[in-house]
């Protein structure tokens, strides 16, 4: 047995942000394509007469008050510039590929060289192509090659960069991206079962594409039972083998802060979104408690990210108290 | 075939690869011959290596009224050839002459012997912009200041090497010297096969190596960390690029926090003490307390660390005295004066305008001389004589009359050149050259450096700001045998000898 010891490397604060934040960046521009994807299938998929339109997805990606201003009457052409292609919205999957490579610039140390080289050719391609999402019969390659993208970033960095903090922080702010997406989802859906006893028949086909745009449907099937809203709510809330719902995101979360030093109250942020979800009636979730859910698991979520941000990446202690070496 | 390559070398001017009657020059026959059985082929190369620089992100920030915009590295694959005999000259005259401006500099913040001796007239420190009094009594570490050097070389028209200006500040290139020769070894590979190209990519290590020498703790690891302005600086990419070779912080002034003269970093492990400090940040913004008071670029109380010996800054702080285009005239006098030897790399001519004599043939010759002022970089101020109008050297005129100290003049060189692809024809571009020297224990000297083209016709502007290009500058070690046959094998393809 050799003496070899892995060493820790130093991260700075301000670089375990950016990997932070190119985490939750790249998670977010992976989710609204997703997100556009099935509600685009979606409104192919169901009768006019239910009429869902597009607010409902500005709605998941989180109302952008002055876009909803100035648009009152969201027409799809307009959701999806504002959403894919729109360098004013920060939101957009244009604008979140340029802060994940403004990132991971500062980042560029510690992240494999084929890692920057796809992030270059992802950031390259949305910067140039993202108009091609407005119309519906460029819109699948579009995304589809977004999503791909982003996939091939993520897999590099799992395979090629050293698992240490920065990885850590980097794969924390991808979790905590989603499991935020998932509460709006579940918020959404939600909102969108038809109440009219005779279109009950479309609630799946709501739920079915909701799971969709999580990647999270195959995994649901195996399950074997009803897309119903409380077998969903449910496997998105608690399942831990998918990768795709609230229940693992905030497991890998909380594994990954116990290996960094002063993680408790980051730890402690995650453990009340569990108590949270785990008193929850799932029943009365499907019954239209879901809106006040889904703001309280927001809040909690958001909790967890003061926590990070506070211990980590801007601490007010008093700087002297702190010194390792 | 749609490429033409533009035989006659430019007049007066000496070519990097060809001899004036068209033919390659001694050691570059054989590249010469090949390139040019390349073809249109040729083309395919310059956009391989487009592409290339394009997946591969390798940028400069360019700032415009916009704001920064980051472009793509411009890159001639043709390269630029200097046999390693020739380069051995060029080295030995760099290490000397660093050797000679790191003495000039810690004598000034010592005894001053140099202007006690009337060697430099104690004028030019007390006017000089870059002279820091906070230096004073200073000693870093092996009595090196200059830990990095950046040094301009020219060719005159009969091929001998010059110095045209040393950068001791915060010199910058050296990473596109090195991502050219990525770049060329893509796009050439067959080249470098049968070549003996001398490989660049030592510089990192004894980057390195010179950093974790200047620690001041010699019982633990140092934690070395390059000091940036930050992303929007024209040269980050250069510094992600470095700290990642080195294995240092990249940090910014943010980062650091200095508590009772110790500087550490903010890590997310709490605070950690820096060692070493590569500071890409210039003397002035490096330190709120003593310099600019409203700098963010560097942490407040930095230079009394430094005094205290805590911490080891390279370069170090007031270095920048030697980089002054009046001081550099005195440098073959330093040279003299500190080593007690002649210099092995000759300055270009320059007249200093604070001599009365040297200013009266100036002022007398202003349309055919170069005229710089003392302390810009980036060719800032300078106004070439042969290329202004009246009213503008009415007004040079009247600035030099002004302030002669800060003036000197040098005759308008005829820069040397190199074939360089310029649409459909590969035609002569004027070139010059910048080498990194490092000192330290042992001083070293970049392999080649960085080649800078003057892309646009007749002009002898080579700053990427400002249009310029590049080439990747190889130093070729000609074995015997590979001079003698060379031009029989002109194949595309090349053959294994």
């Amino acid at each position: 047995m050799s003496d070899y010891q892995s060493q820790t490397p130093l991260l700075l604060s301000r670089a375990g942000e950016s990997a932070y934040w190119a985490g939750r960046y790249l998670e977010r521009a992976e989710g609204t394509a997703r997100l556009i994807r099935t509600h685009t299938d979606l409104t192919i998929d169901l009768p006019n007469s239910v009429g869902i339109g597009w607010g409902p997805l500005m709605a998941v990606v989180g109302i952008d008050p002055v876009f909803a201003s100035q648009n009152p009457n969201a027409t799809e052409e307009l959701v999806v510039r504002h959403l894919a292609a729109d360098p004013e919205n920060i939101g957009s999957i244009r604008s979140s590929v340029a802060a994940v490579h403004h990132n991971l610039r500062t980042t560029r140390s510690f992240m494999p060289v084929e890692a920057a080289e796809a992030l270059i050719e992802l950031h390259l391609y949305v910067q140039a192509n993202a108009e091609s999402a407005i119309e519906r019969w460029t819109r699948g390659p579009f995304l589809h090659t977004t999503i791909r993208g982003a996939q091939t970033l993520t897999g590099i960095l799992a395979e090629g960069m050293s698992h240490d903090v920065a990885y850590s922080f980097f794969t924390i702010g991808r979790r905590i991206e989603r499991a935020d997406l998932v509460a709006r989802l579940l918020d959404v859906q939600t909102s969108l079962l038809p109440t009219d006893e005779s279109m009950a028949a479309f609630g799946e086909l709501v739920w079915i594409s909701g799971l969709r745009s999580m990647s999270a449907l195959q995994s649901f099937r195996r399950r074997g039972v009803p897309a119903s809203a409380t077998e969903v709510i449910a496997f998105l809330l608690y399942d831990a083998m998918c990768p795709r719902t609230i229940g693992s995101s905030v497991a890998v979360v909380q594994e990954m802060l116990m290996d960094i030093p002063r993680h408790e109250a980051a730890v402690e942020a995650c453990e009340s979104i569990v108590r949270l979800t785990g008193d929850a009636d799932i029943e009365a979730l499907a019954n239209g408690a879901m809106h006040d859910f889904a703001d309280q698991i927001q809040q909690a979520i958001g909790n967890v990210h003061s926590a990070i941000d506070e211990t980590w990446f801007h601490p007010v202690v008093a700087a002297t108290q702190s010194q390792v070496q | 075939m749609k490429l033409q390559w533009v035989d006659s070398p430019l007049i007066n001017c000496f070519d990097e690869l060809v001899q004036s009657d068209g033919s390659a020059r001694p050691g570059c026959s054989e590249v010469v011959d090949r390139l040019r059985a390349f073809g249109d082929g040729l083309l395919d190369r310059q956009a391989a290596a487009e592409a290339a620089i394009r997946s591969l992100g390798i940028t400069f920030t360019l700032y415009t009224e916009n704001g920064s915009i980051d472009r793509n590295w411009p890159l001639d694959v043709i390269p630029r050839i200097i046999t390693a005999n020739e380069w051995q000259t060029v080295t030995d005259g760099l290490i000397q002459r660093l050797a000679a401006l790191n003495a000039f500099i810690d004598d000034l913040y010592h005894d001053q012997h140099v202007l006690n001796d009337g060697i430099v007239p104690r004028e030019l420190i007390i006017g000089s912009t870059n002279y820091r009094p906070e230096c004073e009594g200073v000693s870093p570490k092996h009595g090196i200041w200059a830990h990095i050097c950046g040094s301009d070389l020219v060719r005159d028209e009969t091929g001998r090497f010059l110095v045209l200006e040393d950068n001791l500040r915060v010199p910058s290139g050296v990473s596109y010297m090195l991502e050219n020769r990525n770049v060329a070894k893509r796009v050439f590979s067959e080249l470098f096969r049968d070549l003996d190209i001398l490989p660049v990519d030592g510089y990192t290590d004894r980057l390195r190596e010179q950093m974790r020498s200047l620690s001041p703790r010699t019982d633990v690891e140092p934690v070395v960390a390059l000091l940036t302005p930050g992303i929007f600086n024209s040269a980050y990419y250069e510094h992600v690029l470095l700290a990642d070779r080195i294995g240092a912080q990249l940090v910014e002034g943010t980062d650091l926090v200095v508590d009772n003269d110790i500087v550490y970093m903010r890590t997310v492990a709490g605070l950690v003490r820096v060692d070493v400090i590569y500071r890409r940040v210039d003397d002035l913004f490096l330190d709120p307390a003593e310099f600019l008071p409203d700098s963010v670029l560097g942490p407040k109380g930095l230079m009394a660390a430094w005094r205290a010996g805590n911490v080891a800054i390279a370069n170090a702080p007031g270095a920048g005295v030697a980089d002054d285009k009046v001081l550099y005239s005195y440098v073959p006098e330093l040279i003299q004066y500190y080593l007690s030897e002649e210099p092995k790399i000759a300055n270009v001519d320059t007249w200093r305008c604070l001599d009365p004599v040297h200013r009266s043939h100036v002022l007398a010759n202003l349309d055919s001389l170069v005229c710089k002022p003392a302390n810009e970089s980036g060719g800032k101020g300078v106004t070439i004589g042969s290329m202004a109008s009246k009213a503008e050297l009415d007004d040079l005129r009247r600035q030099i009359e002004d302030d002669p100290r800060n003036w000197v003049a040098q005759p308008i060189l005829s820069l040397s050149t190199a074939p360089t692809i310029c649409g459909d024809t590969v035609a002569a571009r004027h070139v010059d050259l910048r080498p990194f020297i490092l000192s330290g224990v042992e001083p070293y000297v970049s392999v080649g450096g960085l080649t800078r083209v003057a892309l646009r016709e007749g002009t002898l502007i080579v700053n990427s700001s400002q249009g310029g290009g590049s080439k990747d500058t190889w130093i070729v070690d000609l074995d015997d045998d590979l001079t003698g046959d060379a031009t029989n094998d002109v194949s595309a393809e090349g053959s294994d000898q």
